[in-house]
């Protein structure tokens, strides 16, 4: 579906980078929800990034007298099971999770966009295992992989932007790679071919640059789904270690606590829930810019 | 014809490459494996094993060996006499513990696809005819928040509601109906979310078409454009998200089947992990690969059949 | 159209192959009930334990039938293996022991009735008579040997600890055990589970164990494999008496939330371990009791006294002040537990009963760690010493769910005191791995202090310098010394005597931190009336005067 979406966007509406970069951002200016998400996503960067200076409490602090209180004054969202003040440590887990999400982004869009250029770019044999590597990874599903990649490398944050890493590389390489394959046969990259200009040098101008769009989107759509993972994978308890306040350690830890202090599982769900939300919507608006037409919904 | 058998030949390879994988893979997570046999049979967790009993359980099943002799030994048991091994920690036939224990799983995917089927595509179509008007909009955003929130947590909310508060239905348990229904709704949530929207947009595209207007204009009712010529077309990408849904289930039933004791094989792929209990594991992955591996197939092979368009080969 | 089957009439098809799926799964299961259930009396015997309907807390109890959420996941009924040794001998109560314990954990009589140590290496044990099995033999001493025989044979850790060279069965009633060096403990590791006497019939004729047959006041019904539910049910000519219950189901709930929920929705009368912080609130609804009480277990904080700041003994006290027990107690285990002094339970009959817990004190800690030269010099709030700082890890696992929040209680109590701690949740190989490449500062568990019920096993393996537990190498001459001289001491009193100075020298040099005894919290119906709490057990026992009354 992913590479029928892209070929269909270079049939419809072939754009050049620059231009293509100014139309769409003057459509996302135009489409509200868009904006919407954009302002709540920067909102909740902002509370990641200064969570230390805002939030109230050392979020490790424990008081143990003071336990399992719901929200008051003192402590906005109440307290957990050891006393340590809730809403200092979601906001401590924003930045847990955001950094380990854009990490693992990040790590897979560039391990992606290698492999699939180079199977794109290049064919034959090269195409032939590549793509047969991408597809035994996407055959495996993702929490079991991660589970067992976990148990090699032990917790860690690194260890877990690398598992999920690993996990999530493949989408990107197999979208990369439709996309190359519909680019390649574009006049501009042929007539550059024909010129003889380097490998490299058409990859950087040409092809990478065509793809970023529709790439950028699948990481927005992926980055939510990283966290989610990031949260099931801390849920069944293993990824990070246990005094690194994360949501979804939270909701495990506070699982217990379900009907005697439900705070310790309600506002970490709900924050989890919020910033998939808002991915969501970023990701299907920009789908619904680059493509107006796609038939599609929701994929993954 | 082709295209089938080179399909085919591809899945056996993607199989034999991931049992390879996890095989290399769980060998080399730290932590003897004869030491958390014994402790996960013998010993108990916490104690300690002796050298004799680590001998003892290494020479039993050959841990000694270098991996590749292992592998090779599993894979040529595996094919010529369809013995995939037995398990470390249960000391049964991996075979026999995959047959009682898949069906659980099978029950639970099955249940929960069908919802997802039901509730997600009729939820579709009546949020696609009222389109923009309240109903659609708050449907919609109960759909968003339902692709967005953690199963788990759905499951610890739809537990906490039905379980606890109303006690209409039991916290855990196998067997009867009712014990498949908190699972079953926890698991397919997401699923009913994605397969609505998609019924919907796919949806008000067939129903911008030509031809409907067409059928709108003769007069026919609703309920009979729906069924016999919106359905039809707009169907197609439902279909394909299914698929996709299915690798998802059975990724989901693994924290499910944790969280409701459900004694399926995600459970038991996770407990096997952790007690390090290499031939269940193995054969788990290749329980769970093969039905993600065909399920696609299936869809693949529907998606041709039913968009002429599209050809293999 | 070109294609004739709609995509309306595939999605009937997909849904109807759900359906399928759905209906086979179940009929399936009910086939495999009485397919797989070990020995199917009753037709789809173990089903009935799944089919209770949930919701109405009268529906599990028709007549004397006890549903039981036990607290591991039943893997094995295996006796003599080790695998399901604990859960058939204490939770099912199918199999009995030869020798019983009393509250201090002193011994007493159990399938024999007497025993006494002839010379050095040879004990005699006189059986009790009129004892049958389940399947009607009797039980004399040529299937005593028998058990204990298969038992050496299968579980190199009871044969470890038996030492036994040969076993002889001089008559009816009389067995000779000699061992191949002297073994003062060798009655109370017979209390040990996997020692219980089962009947030859247990096994089948190629020699494999096929259920456990025993002499307790319960009889094995069926084991469903699939639903892992066991099902016993009472023994009418049990040796002791009249027996409670008409039938127990077991089913394995390791879940402690689920099994909190389970029992409040009535489906079990009996479970142990509900999350600590639920007990006052579970205790509170009517109709269920939770009882507290201590079990032969502790937490314990190893120290790796390889690693600089840690073989320093002033660091190690100064942790044991910095650590608030007490609280630790009371608000993370929700008093499922007590502060603990030192490595036995104050009511243990050799517990050196003149110790009292560290109680928790900042400044002490302050000058203790101020003598041993780490001081706060940046400001950062954690000390350093020669430029480093006295940060350390500490690991832990989750399979015991008062861990991970006792882990990070600690830790914020140690930073308290300038000691950075970093908590890692790891599985159990990988913890193994770390201990044995020495990779590890500090490691929070819960040992079994009452295997046996004698001190020596514990305090050898634990304090010894080549000890099997003694993974953080603490060696001192003087308790190897105490420990080998008590081995050849067989008066009780000097034996006790001997070991109560080891433990007062351990505890002053803290090479391991005992925080705090494990509690079991005992969660039961109203109506289940008779239970008594075995504190030698290893989880909980299930008595037979056990009944239910409503």
């Amino acid at each position: 579906m992913d590479n029928a979406f892209a070929d269909r966007l270079r049939k419809k509406s072939f754009l050049l980078p620059e231009a293509y970069g100014n139309e769409f951002a003057k459509r996302v200016f135009q489409r509200k929800d868009i904006l919407f998400a954009l302002a709540v996503l920067l909102f909740f960067i902002g509370l990641a990034l200064f969570a230390p200076l805002i939030s109230p409490y050392d979020p490790n602090a424990i008081d143990l007298k003071n336990k399992n209180l719901n929200p008051s004054e003192e402590h906005l969202l109440g307290t957990d099971y050891l006393g340590r003040d809730l809403l200092s440590r979601v906001l401590i887990g924003a930045r847990t999770s955001l950094s380990i999400a854009s990490g693992v982004v990040l790590i897979s869009l560039f391990l992606g966009t290698a492999a699939g250029c180079a199977a794109g770019y290049y064919g034959g044999i090269v195409d032939e295992s590549v793509s047969r590597v991408i597809d035994i990874f996407l055959s495996f599903p993702g929490v079991i992989f991660a589970l067992t990649i976990m148990g090699v490398l032990g917790s860690g944050v690194f260890n877990l932007m690398l598992a999920l890493s690993i996990v999530h590389w493949a989408k990107f390489a197999r979208m990369m790679r439709g996309q190359v394959l519909s680019i390649k046969k574009q006049e501009f990259v042929l007539s550059a071919i024909t010129g003889g200009a380097g490998d490299f040098y058409i990859i950087r101008k040409h092809i990478v640059p065509n793809a970023i769009a529709t790439l950028l989107v699948l990481a927005t759509i992926d980055f939510g789904h990283v966290i989610l993972s990031i949260s099931t994978l801390s849920f069944l308890g293993i990824g990070l270690p246990a005094d690194v306040p994360e949501w979804g350690a939270m909701l495990s830890a506070g699982k217990e606590f379900m009907r005697t202090a439900p705070c310790q599982t309600i506002f970490p769900g709900l924050a989890i829930t919020l910033v998939v939300v808002i991915f969501s919507i970023l990701g299907d608006g920009m789908r619904d810019i680059l493509d107006p037409n796609h038939e599609g919904g929701e994929i993954y | 014809m082709k295209y089938f058998l080179k399909r085919a030949g591809f899945m056996a390879f993607t199989v034999f490459a991931v049992c390879a994988l996890t095989f290399f893979l769980m060998n080399v997570i730290p932590g003897g494996t004869a030491e958390l046999i014994l402790k996960h049979t013998l010993v108990g967790l916490e104690e300690s094993a002796t050298e004799e009993q680590l001998s003892q359980i290494s020479s039993r099943y050959n841990l000694d060996d270098p991996l590749y002799l292992q592998f090779f030994r599993w894979v040529k048991e595996a094919v010529l006499r369809g013995d995939i091994g037995t398990s470390y920690i249960y000391k049964k036939p991996v075979l026999y513990l995959l047959a009682l224990r898949l069906p659980a799983t099978v029950q639970l995917a099955g249940a929960s696809m069908a919802l997802a089927i039901v509730v997600g595509v009729s939820l579709g179509i009546y949020s696609a005819l009222r389109e923009n008007r309240i109903s659609d909009h708050i449907l919609r955003i109960v759909t968003l928040f339902g692709v967005s929130m953690p199963g788990f947590w759905v499951a610890l909310i739809l537990i906490l509601i039905f379980s606890l508060k109303l006690k209409l239905v039991p916290v855990s348990g196998y067997g009867n109906l009712e014990n498949l229904l908190l699972p079953a709704a926890a698991l397919s949530f997401h699923s009913v979310a994605a397969v609505m929207r998609v019924t919907r947009t796919s949806m008000l595209e067939t129903l911008g078409q030509e031809y409907i207007r067409f059928a709108k204009a003769k007069g026919l009712p609703v309920w009979k454009i729906i069924s016999r010529h919106a359905l039809k077309n707009a169907m197609l990408p439902v279909i394909t998200v299914i698929g996709f849904q299915m690798g998802s289930l059975l990724g989901g039933a693994v924290v499910i089947e944790k969280i409701f004791a459900w004694p399926g094989i995600g459970s038991l792929l996770v407990d096997s992990i952790s007690a390090r209990d290499l031939p269940v594991v193995q054969g788990c992955v290749l329980a769970i690969v093969t039905m993600f591996l065909l399920v696609h197939f299936l869809v693949d092979m529907l998606y041709t059949h039913l968009d002429p368009r599209i050809r293999y080969g | 159209m070109k294609n004739k089957s709609s995509p309306l009439f595939i999605l009937l098809i997909i849904l109807l192959i759900c359906s399928f799926l759905v209906a086979s799964g179940c009929s399936s299961t009910e086939e495999s009930d009485s397919k797989e259930a070990v020995s199917g009396m009753e037709v789809a015997s173990g089903s009935d334990a799944s089919s209770q309907p949930g919701g109405s807390s009268e529906a599990n109890s028709e007549g004397d039938t006890l549903v039981l959420g036990e607290m591991w996941e039943i893997d094995s009924i295996n006796t003599v293996n080790g695998g399901g040794g604990t859960l058939i001998c204490e939770k099912a109560a199918i199999t009995e022991t030869l020798v019983g314990a009393n509250e201090d954990f002193s011994l007493k009589p159990g399938l024999a009735t007497s025993w006494e140590q002839l010379d050095e290496n040879t004990w005699k044990f006189k059986l009790r008579e009129n004892v049958t099995f389940h399947d009607g033999s009797s039980m004399t001493a040529e299937e005593v040997k028998f058990t204990l025989e298969n038992v050496i044979k299968a579980n190199a850790k009871v044969a470890s600890m038996l030492k036994v060279d040969t076993i002889e069965a001089v008559d009816e009633y009389t067995l000779k055990i000699k061992t191949r060096e002297i073994n003062p403990i060798l009655p109370g590791i017979l209390h040990y589970p996997d020692t219980a006497i089962i009947s030859p019939s247990s096994f089948d004729e190629s020699g494999e164990f096929v259920k456990p047959i025993g002499t307790g006041p319960y009889k094995f019904e069926s084991f469903d494999e699939q639903t892992r539910v066991l099902t016993v049910v009472r023994n009418e000519n049990w040796w002791g008496g009249k027996v409670g219950l008409e039938k127990m189901v077991l089913k394995g709930i390791p879940d402690p939330n689920t099994r909190a929920m389970a029992i409040e929705n009535g489906e079990v009368d009996f479970t142990v371990d509900v999350p600590y912080s639920e007990t006052d609130r579970i205790d509170a609804l009517d109709g269920i009791t939770v009882e507290k009480y201590k079990t032969p277990r502790v937490y314990k904080l190893d120290i790796n006294l390889k690693h600089e700041p840690l073989e320093d003994i002033r660091v190690r006290q100064a942790m044991s002040y910095a650590i608030d027990r007490h609280e630790i107690a009371e608000h993370v285990l929700y008093n499922v537990g007590e502060a603990a002094a030192g490595p036995f339970l104050p009511t243990m009959v050799w517990a050196n009963k003149s110790l009292s817990p560290y109680t928790r004190d900042l400044k002490k800690a302050d000058e203790l760690l101020t003598a041993a030269g780490w001081v706060d010099t940046n400001g950062d709030g954690i000390r350093d010493k020669d430029g480093k700082p006295l940060k350390l890890n500490m690991m832990t696992y989750s399979a015991r769910p008062g861990l991970p929040p006792m882990a990070e209680a600690m830790a914020a109590q140690l930073k308290e005191a300038g000691i950075g701690v970093e908590i890692e949740v790891m599985e159990m190989g990988s913890i193994d791995d770390r201990r044995e490449k020495g990779d590890w500062d500090l490691y929070l568990a819960a040992y079994n202090i009452a295997m046996v019920p004698d001190p020596e096993y514990i305090l050898t393996n634990w304090y010894t310098t080549n000890g099997t537990d003694n993974k953080p190498g603490y060696s001192n001459p003087e308790v190897d010394a105490l420990i080998t001289e008590a081995r050849k001491i067989t008066d009780l009193e000097e034996r006790y005597k001997k070991f109560n100075d080891v433990e007062a020298i351990v505890s002053e040099e803290q090479p391991m931190i005992i925080v705090a005894y494990y509690g079991c919290a005992i969660v039961k119906k109203d109506y289940v009336k008779g239970y008594v709490f075995d504190p030698t057990a290893h989880d909980y026992r299930i008595n037979a005067g056990m009944y239910i009354e409503k």
